[in-house]
């Protein structure tokens, strides 16, 4: 039995070896989607366009339109004529994602607001700018309270200095005449409390923006998201796609045929093609994870046994369906529909791309009936937070659950179907 | 009797589609056996029952071949990407043989068939004689008491073709039952003795010489004479007309017309008559309705 299922391992080998396409796709394909989910499907803009308008002739305007312009993530884009609607024409060539007006008065005039303009239409980048803002202008609130400061120190000093030189010459105009020479150097040497020694505590006002600390991807950066759903999408669709079409060729070639008359059985047949497209999976698995590693500097942060332990969940869940759809499939390119077919919903539902929260009740229903939407928080959670079995426990319920009847209702039509 | 296949009144049905009906044939070691038929007739069914591809609705087939039986079909059914040794080496591990066993036998199959000098090429690169001979190869690696071919000779050239016909009669001197399906008639002539199939029956069994001694009438070919060139239809129409002529079909230049015996042999004007030996093919007619078949042309 165990020679019989080398053997066919064997042939499957040299053949994919020795097919270029499919060798080249399977190689190709996890370095195509790390560079398209690492690198170009990242929501977050690194820079923004904006256009600033400061009519304010303040200085609190002033300390404003600096911030914005030294804030490095801004790239700040020259109007012709600065005004709202230059910044309203700007967004709508798309030119611009944000438009900041410093209104006249800003920051003295009471009611005075910085207006923000942003593109709705480039979504992702105007949330970004949004986003940013606040810590774009933290420079200027910084400024204006040491610039408060220093006003309301002045100020102080000179009141003092008032209040003592109008004591000193009450005292004086108290004194006889005689005497006042003689008060006078009294006074000099004994002096009250000198300006330079008051210290001025200026109120402070109580700062707005919060100290957000953002745990397990401080950088929020897509890639790290991405990368555990990934490996997931990758070996789901090498092992579906790949086993459907192996057994689908046997058919199409007129092997398969040839197969039955020799003693061969249905399961050996199963496991003979399984297994290549297993190892397959498994280098495909290795590669994204070596890539996420050393490429986008991710850490695994849970329990790796166990994270490969259920990955073999999904891998036996996908494998099954591979077999299913060969076992429905004349040619070839049906089996490569079908499994696309069973695939893209997956890749769209599951959570990997679009988050499940935002989704409409009926969707999420859907979501929650693909494998693939259970395995991505495992990836994610044990990925980047090192989750374990107390929190993820119900995905892996499901998941084994789907290994179970996937591969069970696989193998009994297979069976099937070749006897 | 001895017997390397028995099929006993079997039937397959394909839904409600009658593949084969009702059909009985033995095979012993040794015999090479011919199924004959157009397309449709049920050949490949009886084909893939035989060899235990598929089961039969009623009616039994013994031995139970699965595993036992070498199997060919016509169409080109190895493994393109994997050379000619590799193929060969594939088959003879599924069916349990060991490495110095497997190399020894291939070596003496190869060099039975001519192909020692390609062992490294890839099948997909072989014509298609040199591929069928890697079938034939591939079936009979494990020594298989049975050998069933279904239309191996299809997509082969002639001269390929009568030298596989000679390795078939070999593998059956050996000692091996051989039963091969073909749409020609002429290469029926090949085998000991030949089953004709029409809408999944067996309507005649038997040696060659002896069904074509059953035929009840004597054959004849009409050619035009001289110069002359009348088109097909006149010249059927000749044939047609002519005393004791049971049907015509076409043929080449001229008409093959079926006579009753005791017509004679008179040529019509401007024609030539000649009396011709029968063949298979004139014997499938009969049986089958006269000329109202198509036969597959050579």
């Amino acid at each position: 039995m165990v020679q019989r299922i080398l053997a066919l391992a064997q042939k499957e080998f040299i053949q994919i070896r020795r097919d270029r396409r499919t060798l080249a796709m399977m190689v190709a394909l996890p370095i195509l989607w790390l560079i398209l989910f690492g690198y170009a499907f990242s929501f977050d803009v690194q820079e923004v366009a904006v256009a600033l308008v400061d009519e304010s002739g303040t200085a609190a305007g002033g300390a404003v339109a600096r911030a914005v312009r030294s804030y490095e993530r801004f790239t700040l884009v020259d109007l012709a004529a600065p005004s709202e609607t230059a910044i309203r024409e700007a967004i709508f060539r798309g030119e611009v994602t944000m438009g900041i007006v410093i209104p006249p008065g800003y920051g003295e005039q009471p009611d005075t607001q910085l207006q923000v303009l942003l593109d709705g239409a480039s979504l992702f980048a105007a949330q970004t700018a949004a986003r940013l803002l606040p810590g774009a202008l933290e420079p200027a609130q910084a400024e204006l309270r040491a610039d408060l400061e220093a006003r309301t120190r002045v100020e102080v000093e000179a009141r003092i200095q008032e209040l003592a030189e109008a004591r000193r010459a009450e005292l004086l105009a108290q004194v006889p005449p005689i005497m006042r020479a003689q008060v006078e150097e009294m006074l000099a040497r004994a002096h009250g409390p000198s300006p330079d020694e008051v210290t001025i505590a200026a109120p402070d006002p109580p700062s707005f923006i919060p100290a957000i600390t953002t745990l397990y991807n401080p950088d929020l950066r897509t890639a790290n998201v991405m990368i555990p759903g990934l490996l997931g999408l990758v070996v789901m669709f090498m092992t579906t796609l790949m086993t459907a079409l192996g057994v689908v060729r046997e058919r199409e070639l007129g092997t398969m045929e040839q197969l039955v008359v020799t003693p061969l059985r249905p399961l050996e047949l199963m496991l003979g093609k399984i297994l290549p497209y297993l190892l397959v999976g498994a280098v495909d698995f290795a590669l994204v994870f070596a890539a996420g590693l050393y490429l986008f500097d991710l850490t695994f942060a849970g329990n790796l046994p166990l994270f490969l332990l259920l990955s073999l969940l999904l891998v036996l869940t996908t494998l099954g369906l591979g077999l299913l759809i060969s076992t429905v499939s004349q040619n070839q390119q049906q089996a490569m529909q079908l499994a696309m077919f069973a695939m893209l919903p997956q890749i769209l539902l599951s959570g990997f791309i679009f988050p499940l929260d935002a989704m409409p009740k009926a969707i999420k229903a859907i979501a929650y009936l693909l494998p693939f939407t259970h395995f991505v928080p495992i990836a994610q959670g044990m990925f980047i937070k090192g989750q374990g079995l107390d929190l993820l426990w119900p995905q892996v319920t499901v998941l084994a659950a789907y290994a179970v009847v996937v591969v069970g209702l696989a193998t009994a039509r297979f069976r099937k179907r070749i006897a | 009797m001895e017997f390397a296949l028995r099929l006993s009144d079997v039937t397959r049905r394909f839904g409600s589609r009658v593949g084969v009906e009702g059909i009985s044939l033995t095979v012993a070691p040794g015999e090479l056996v011919g199924l004959v038929g157009p397309d449709g007739s049920g050949k490949t069914t009886l084909a893939r029952l035989a060899a235990g591809v598929i089961a039969p609705t009623s009616g039994t087939v013994e031995p139970e071949s699965r595993g036992r039986a070498g199997y060919l079909t016509g169409r080109f059914s190895l493994y393109p990407e994997l050379t000619v040794l590799e193929n060969l080496r594939f088959f003879a591990r599924l069916h349990g043989m060991k490495g110095a066993e497997i190399e020894r036998e291939a070596e003496r199959l190869l060099g039975w068939v001519g192909l020692l000098p390609f062992t490294g090429r890839r099948a997909g690169a072989l014509s298609g004689g040199m591929r069928q001979k890697l079938a034939l190869v591939c079936a009979v690696i494990h020594r298989p008491p049975l050998l069933i071919l279904d239309e191996p000779t299809t997509a082969v050239d002639p001269v390929a073709r009568v030298e596989f016909w000679r390795l078939l009669k070999e593998k059956a001197r050996q000692g091996c039952a051989v039963l091969v399906t073909t749409p020609y008639m002429d290469e029926a002539e090949h085998c000991d003795r030949v089953v004709l199939l029409h809408e999944g029956r067996a309507v005649a069994g038997g040696r060659v010489s002896e069904l074509k001694q059953r035929l009840p009438y004597r054959m004849a070919e009409l050619t035009p004479a001289g110069g002359q060139r009348p088109s097909r239809t006149a010249l059927a129409e000749v044939a047609a007309g002519l005393p004791g002529c049971r049907w015509t079909v076409p043929l080449g230049e001229g008409v093959r017309i079926a006579l009753e015996r005791s017509a004679p042999l008179d040529p019509p004007a401007g024609c030539e008559l000649r009396e011709v030996p029968a063949a298979l093919e004139d014997v499938f007619l009969w049986l089958t309705g006269a000329g109202a078949e198509e036969v597959p042309a050579r």
